[in-house]
């Protein structure tokens, strides 16, 4: 069987001799992602010997930060995982108010750079916390894993969401109603049918919040205190100490994890779908719950709700205050700072636009050749394109630090580093877009442009690429949302030229300036949100919509 | 009428969606062991008031008896009304077994007992072997019958079908309609039947309803339905008709003469109220119009010239000018000569023109 495959595999790569175009579009393509993608991912991990791999099981700081990580890890994601059903529940099945408001929370993180709620945590809890120091009256350590596990819930939740929504939006309510119908009640339907119909939007919410969590460097540095994780160990093992060594076999140790929830989440979550089909028949609104139930699901989602608006309430409120804690009176020289730090603010849109172009120019033709074309590579061009996905930020900042500091290409310290690491870890957003963009599309619209005389490349120009105009802008705009807001990939490789506004907030949060620091957050947030609304507005009129 | 022999009453029922009135003072009695269709084109309001008496809405007014109880505001699952989805909606995660059994399940029946009546529905159903798949392993015409068998397995006396045969194609949709009439009327059960296919609705009910525009048009045995519809919506929807306008002459012993534009046509008297100077529509099927080329003798006998004609198989269904009016006639049993040409002559015994009195211009859309 195997060897049947690799001849067929043989026989279309040799059908590719009559189509140079597209031969030389898979050659480029290879290229680009085996020297920006794969190339920095073995620089890593081959950096360090198999003695110093050992380290992370004998020596005990390392040792503790991966099993804090672990445990982080498992703790935040079902918290994560939770919350997120029942905001999925809540806003696809039940009729309550402020359901608008309950999905504008889960926008809001997506365009938040990725510590701003263990910012606004110390603002609210820390020792000149508004809620601890002035209405409690007390003093307690914040730092450590109760707050950090309330943080990454509260960060990453809406991933989790976003999962989830989809998947019980797309479960048919007739299979409830069959059940009620059959003398089931509300409590049988929901274990019976909604549950385990939910179960791989479920787990597949899990596996991302995982991930995520794993990953992350910006909460645990700021948040954490001792309580310190591979990421956070990676960063000071570099910036304190310049080792690269331990810094890669830390990384390393988070990549691999990363890996197997993202291969275990694509392979075994992605089979187990019962997206049900909906045909003729409309589907009924939501069968009425008892209203204490109902309720309850609602005030935990308010619950939740007002806890993200008073996180990015206290920013606001930061951002125009003197120095917090001590002096609140209103001031403006917060933004005066942030001003004078335009250069910052200007590289974070430059690099952030042009990345995401650039990952969208790349992503395009590379979904385009694995969902149309039979060229014995598509899997190995599939897994190119999500791989960097899979590669926690950290590890991929490292690696093109790594890989672009001499002999072919000595890039250190320059813009393009920057905007190639942003690019390549952006490619799996742009590349999914446009992938499900041209799973919409129906085959048989290029067949009738084929059959109405028109060739491969006016095909491509006249008739897909209008459709995927929504999918594809749609996966800039996310990229370009996630890479102004990025720390983790460019905490590695910026210079004090190509410092970015996450970065300076990081400073800014590290020592203690918090007024400024909310500002320049605000300043960053703001401008995220003019340009996801200002997308919205321009693909609405073209009657499409963002998906985050 | 007596409440005892009734399975479902429902009385002044209405039930709006924000501006949509989707049932407006509908009443409707079911008697058990019936089978009884609800007709009509799609938005009537049949499948919400299928819906209705599964308790899937709550009605805005108006009531509904389950077996003599009044069923308003008790859930779904307190109703036995066990509903044949027109998509199944069998559940994806459970097997074949799983499925047809779940009812059992929340009975809490003994797992002996539940595999007998289980394996009793299988066979009835014809799924023997297949209880371990998934629904997705199964055909469309299997998944059908798993929801069958799911519905009725627990042996409630009422069924209700929500357009179930409309995912299959012709030749089946014919074989299980029958099937499912044999199988109703060996249960005993009372079955609630939505379509928007008249033909389905004549060949399986022992009554329909035709529903328009969230009212009930008419109730009746297919016969009437068909023949004796009441206004000119029921006849369009049922079958194809010619309408005639005319205006009663004269009466003359058992028979109506009635005047339409130039030709004048005798129509039994029978029960119509109608007096002379009234203005009536004929209503009168393509089938009951004899067609042949010789000039026939008699009454009811007019001439037209052949425009279009369409062979159907069972018949060559033609339309013929008969100026001032149109007329479609279906011949059923065509001659050997093939199709009819150029001015033939028709005839139509009086006894099957029905009349309607005239509706005003805005009733007919």
């Amino acid at each position: 069987m195997f060897s049947a495959a690799i001849k067929d595999t043989w026989a279309e790569m040799k059908k590719l001799k009559n189509d140079p175009i597209l031969a030389a579009a898979i050659i480029m393509i290879l290229l680009i992602t085996s020297y920006f993608v794969v190339w920095p991912i073995i620089k890593v991990i081959s950096f360090s010997q198999f003695e110093d791999y050992l380290k992370l099981f004998t020596y005990s700081r390392w040792y503790h930060a991966a099993l804090n990580s672990l445990f982080m890890m498992v703790i935040s994601s079902i918290s994560c995982a939770v919350i997120a059903f029942i905001f999925a529940y809540t806003i696809t099945r039940l009729k309550v108010p402020f359901k608008g408001l309950f999905r504008f929370i889960t926008i809001l993180p997506i365009v938040s750079p990725p510590f701003i709620v263990a910012l606004s945590y110390i603002l609210l809890f820390g020792r000149q916390g508004m809620i601890t120091k002035y209405v409690l009256h007390v003093n307690f350590d914040i730092y450590g894993w109760h707050g950090l596990w309330l943080v990454q819930t509260v960060t990453f939740f809406p991933y989790a969401y976003a999962v989830l929504y989809g998947v019980m939006k797309s479960t048919s309510t007739n299979l409830e109603y069959a059940a009620y119908n059959l003398g089931a009640t509300h409590w049988q339907v929901f274990k019976n049918v909604l549950l385990p119909l939910c179960r791989p939007g479920l787990a597949g919410g899990v596996l991302i919040a995982a991930m995520s969590v794993l990953a992350d460097f910006g909460n645990p540095i700021v948040i954490g205190g001792n309580f310190n994780t591979l990421p956070t160990e990676a960063y000071m093992q570099m910036s304190g100490m310049f080792d690269l060594k331990s810094a890669s076999v830390l990384s390393t140790a988070i990549l691999l994890p990363a890996l197997g929830l993202f291969v275990w989440n694509r392979v075994w979550v992605g089979k187990r779908s019962y997206v049900t089909v909906t045909g003729k028949e409309t589907s009924l609104e939501h069968f009425p719950l008892p209203p204490a139930v109902k309720w309850t699901l609602f005030g935990l989602c308010m619950f939740v709700t007002v806890f993200v608006l008073a996180v990015y309430g206290v920013l606001v409120y930061g951002a125009f205050t003197k120095t917090w804690g001590y002096d609140w009176s209103f001031t403006l020289d917060n933004l005066t700072y942030v001003a004078a730090k335009g250069r910052e603010i200007i590289n974070s849109i430059k690099f952030a636009l042009i990345a995401s172009l650039a990952a969208g120019v790349l992503a395009l033709p590379l979904a385009f050749i694995v969902q149309r074309k039979r060229v014995g590579v598509n899997r190995l061009l599939d897994f190119l394109a999500i791989l960097p996905g899979a590669v926690p930020g950290v590890f991929l900042g490292l690696g093109f630090a790594m890989a672009f500091n001499g002999q072919p290409l000595h890039l250190a310290g320059t813009s393009l580093l920057m905007i190639l690491a942003l690019m390549v870890w952006n490619l799996p957003t742009c590349y999914s877009a446009c992938l499900a963009g041209l799973q919409q599309i129906s085959g048989a619209l290029e067949e009738a442009s084929f059959n109405l005389g028109a060739s491969n490349m006016m095909t491509f120009r006249k008739v897909l690429l209008p459709l995927l105009r929504g999918a594809f802008i749609s996966g800039i705009v996310v990229s370009f949302l996630r890479s102004v807001t990025c720390l983790s990939v460019i905490i590695f490789i910026y210079s004090a030229k190509t410092s970015v506004g996450t970065v300076s907030i990081l400073g800014l949060v590290q020592n203690g300036e918090w007024g400024s620091a909310s500002a320049f957050t605000i300043v960053l947030i703001s401008i995220a949100f003019i340009v996801l609304v200002s997308a919205q507005l321009f693909l609405k009129k073209q009657g499409r919509s963002i998906e985050l | 009428m007596k409440t005892e022999e009734l399975m479902i009453q429902i009385s002044n029922m209405s039930k709006r969606f924000g501006d949509f009135e989707a049932i407006s003072q509908v009443s409707l009695d079911i008697p058990a062991g019936s089978f009884t269709t609800l007709l009509g084109p799609s938005g009537c309001g049949k499948t919400t008031l299928m819906r209705l008496i599964a308790g899937f809405y709550e009605p805005d007014a108006g009531d509904i008896y389950i077996q003599g109880k009044k069923a308003n505001g008790l859930p779904a699952f307190k109703r036995n009304t066990p509903l044949v989805f027109q998509e199944y909606a069998l559940f994806p995660h459970m097997t074949v077994y799983e499925n047809v059994s779940y009812g059992l399940k929340l009975m809490k029946l003994p797992r002996q007992e539940a595999r007998e009546k289980v394996d009793a529905m299988l066979n009835m159903f014809g799924l023997q072997g297949m209880q371990d798949r998934l629904p997705r392993a199964l055909s469309g015409g299997q998944q059908q019958r798993v929801a069958f068998a799911r519905a009725l397995i627990m042996g409630q006396k009422i069924l209700l079908m929500d357009e179930p045969l409309s995912n299959l194609d012709a030749k089946m949709r014919v074989e299980v309609r029958n099937e499912l009439r044999e199988l109703q009327q060996r249960l005993g059960i009372t079955a609630i039947f939505v379509t928007h296919d008249q033909d389905e609705a004549l060949a399986i009910s022992d009554r329909i309803a035709v529903f328009n525009k969230g009212r009930i048009e008419q109730v009746g045995t297919p016969w009437d339905i068909y023949f004796k519809p009441n206004n000119e919506f029921v006849a369009d929807f049922v079958g194809t008709a010619n309408f005639v306008e005319g205006e009663v002459a004269a009466i003359e012993g058992n028979d109506l003469i009635i005047k339409c534009g130039t030709s004048v046509l005798r129509v039994n008297r029978s029960e119509y109220p109608f007096q002379s100077g009234d203005r009536v529509t004929l209503v009168i099927r393509p089938e009951c119009i004899s067609i042949c080329e010789a000039p026939n003798e008699g009454e009811n006998v007019w001439s037209g010239s052949i425009q279009r004609s369409s062979f159907q198989g069972r018949m060559i269904r033609y339309w013929i000018d008969g100026s001032p009016l149109q007329w479609i006639v279906d011949d059923s049993s065509p001659s050997v000569s093939g199709y009819l040409e150029g001015i033939v002559h028709l005839s139509v015994d009086k006894q099957k023109i029905h009349l309607l009195p005239k509706e005003r211009q805005e009733q007919r859309n």
